[in-house]
């Protein structure tokens, strides 16, 4: 049952992905889109005959696959880290950024924005600082966490909620001392979220970071699940608790960081995802950690869709489009009795 | 000899919470720890179950050093039995038993035919086979306590650490589940708060005040009126019982005791 879900999701995620590249103001037939992908696939390119216009294979190849797969990318990646660190501090309330990642992140961000700083880095420098910010920020987290050597659960969330604080209104701070208006609208769609300006260089870390993430978590699915059930029994079934937490924290802030420094802070994916599938198929992380992948990229490639039509010729950040989706089914989620969210009975 | 701890102690935060420790389990023997609350009891078991590095002192498992094997290597000797915080996310009873094949598992390893008659033994054991595919967060204290049970039996360890099973769990199910421990014939290490269960059930014992263990020996031995007066604050009245011919104990206080009966207590 749980490999026919597998299934049928890498499916969706297919049609999705079609549907997400063929909807927009150029409409086109979804052969063309596959016709089009081939004939830039090295040696296969040459089989296919064109029969397109050139401003479609443009429109097609160079600007939205690298932003629809962007957004599988990114939803892929909020969604797995949803579940990793839901995992590590056994929180239901957890999610992507409950260690500081996206606040640290804004600061980077908004101070290449506003400022212009970091300009020799030329057009990664938003990413890059971006990234910068929010490695940064775990890991001041991380040591301000540590008391006598030991992490606690409740010290590390602690610890990132004051974080995010001060990161905040260091980005607040910045904002209000921006010298020119148009500053601040860019930084506000961008602390919201965007895939708007996705290139297929813009994809090619984000997509490497996001995969082998994903995979060195799933080879680790048990121990995750051993987590939850609590540190002490975890440590006696023979799992060296203080070096996987590390592990996990290191690796979910770098792929929280990657994706951040692309897309902005996108919420709600990295918070909801998970509990939905876990809803779906139960706890077991050896099949929530793909379900979920494939659910958020799914979700993810449909919220893009939606901020692009919605308002269209204007863009909606992403960020408004998951939270207006996400928060309604959430609440719908909640009150159904027969999932717990973590709660005790 | 299963376990030996020697001359252990141990501290948490620069205080030192036990002292000097000998502790010993045979094979197949049950072995009990009583102690008043913060005498060190929990101190000293998760100094043995490798949570709490002791200060000084050698644990050893099957003559190894428990400290200096891996995590995993000693999960596969010892398997245990704790209080633990509430489940956060639900499991089914099914994947909780096998979660105690972890330390048996390779990189990558998935279930075998082998894990699932295990789990489906190990279940079977503490009498919860039907309830394999119920989730774990809807099962009772008691039924949840067998269930970790079974986990830990599914570990297919040579030696059982208990750390108060029978907290939180009713009468019945505390008789329940020291049966249960009891007719498995494993070897069992376990901190227990009950005394008279204590006795009931175990071999031996080892009484531990102010991180000193201050007595050890069968239960008919060393459970006296003045142990327990010493160690528990408690005057008692003990004698073996007829029918189970085990050491009882009944707890006497001044306030509750008809007039002609108080005795003037010795201090």
């Amino acid at each position: 049952m749980r490999t026919a879900v597998l299934f049928v999701l890498v499916i969706l995620l297919f049609i999705s992905v079609t549907f997400g590249i063929m909807l927009g103001p150029v409409s086109v037939e979804p052969e063309v889109i596959w016709k089009i992908a081939f004939s830039n696939v090295p040696w296969l390119g040459d089989l296919i005959i064109p029969d397109w216009t050139k401003s479609q294979g443009h429109i097609i190849w160079d600007i939205r696959f690298p932003r629809v797969l962007l957004g599988a990318v990114v939803g892929m990646g909020l969604a797995v880290v949803g579940v990793a660190i839901q995992a590590l501090v056994r929180n239901p309330l957890a999610d992507p950024y409950i260690l500081g990642v996206s606040s640290g992140a804004s600061v980077g961000a908004v101070s290449v924005i506003i400022f212009g700083a970091f300009g020799f880095f030329g057009q990664y420098a938003l990413s890059f600082t971006a990234f910068l910010g929010a490695l940064f920020a775990v890991l001041f987290v991380l040591f301000t966490s540590r008391v006598g050597g030991r992490i606690s659960n409740v010290r590390l969330v602690l610890a990132g909620i004051a974080v995010s604080m001060i990161l905040s209104a260091v980005t607040s701070f910045m904002i209000m001392s921006a010298p020119q208006e148009e500053g601040i609208r860019a930084v506000m769609f961008w602390m919201m979220g965007s895939l708007a300006g996705a290139k297929w260089d813009y994809l090619f870390i984000p997509a490497i970071t996001v995969v082998s993430g994903m995979m060195v978590l799933s080879f680790q699915s048990r121990s995750l699940n051993i987590l939850l059930i609590g540190e002490k029994t975890a440590a006696t079934l023979g799992i060296h608790i203080e070096w996987f937490r590390k592990f996990l924290i290191l690796l979910t802030a770098l792929i929280t960081g990657v994706i951040v420094a692309v897309s902005g802070a996108i919420g709600f994916v990295g918070l909801m995802v998970p509990h939905v599938v876990r809803l779906i198929v139960g706890s077991d992380h050896r099949y929530v950690l793909p379900v979920s992948a494939l659910c958020g990229a799914i979700f993810m490639v449909w919220a893009d869709v939606c901020a692009r039509l919605v308002v269209a010729p204007q863009e909606l950040p992403i960020g408004i489009v998951t939270a207006l989706c996400g928060g309604p089914f959430f609440i719908w989620l909640m009150r159904r009795r027969s999932y717990s969210f973590g709660e005790v009975n | 000899m299963i376990l030996k701890a020697q001359n252990v102690s141990s501290s948490i935060e620069n205080k030192t919470i036990i002292q000097d420790i000998d502790l010993h389990v045979n094979p197949s023997e049950f072995v009990g720890l009583i102690g008043p609350n913060g005498s060190g009891k929990s101190t000293l078991l998760k100094s043995v179950y490798r949570i709490l590095k002791p200060d000084a002192g050698l644990i050893t498992l099957d003559h190894q050093e428990v400290y200096r094997l891996s995590a995993k290597k000693t999960a596969r000797k010892m398997a245990v039995v704790s209080q633990e915080s509430p489940v956060v996310f639900d499991f089914t009873v099914k994947e909780m038993v096998l979660m105690g094949r972890f330390p048996q598992k390779h990189f990558l390893e998935s279930d075998t035919a082998e894990d699932m008659e295990m789990m489906e033994r190990a279940l079977s054991q503490v009498g919860m086979l039907e309830f394999r595919d119920r989730s774990f967060m809807s099962l009772s204290g008691g039924e949840k306590q067998r269930v970790m049970i079974a986990r830990a039996l599914a570990q297919q360890t040579k030696i059982l650490v208990l750390d108060e099973p029978t907290n939180h769990l009713d009468v019945h199910h505390q008789i329940q589940l020291m049966d249960l421990v009891k007719t498995l014939n494993v070897t069992v290490l376990a901190a227990l708060h009950d005394l008279n269960l204590a006795a009931y059930y175990c071999d031996r014992l080892y009484v531990i005040d102010s991180g000193k263990i201050v007595a050890s020996g069968k239960p008919e031995d060393i459970l006296t009126e003045d142990l327990l007066r010493d160690v528990f604050h408690v005057s008692t009245d003990i004698f073996i019982h007829p029918l189970t011919e085990k050491v009882h104990i009944t707890y006497l206080s001044d306030r509750v005791l008809p007039e002609k009966q108080k005795r003037p207590i010795s201090k």
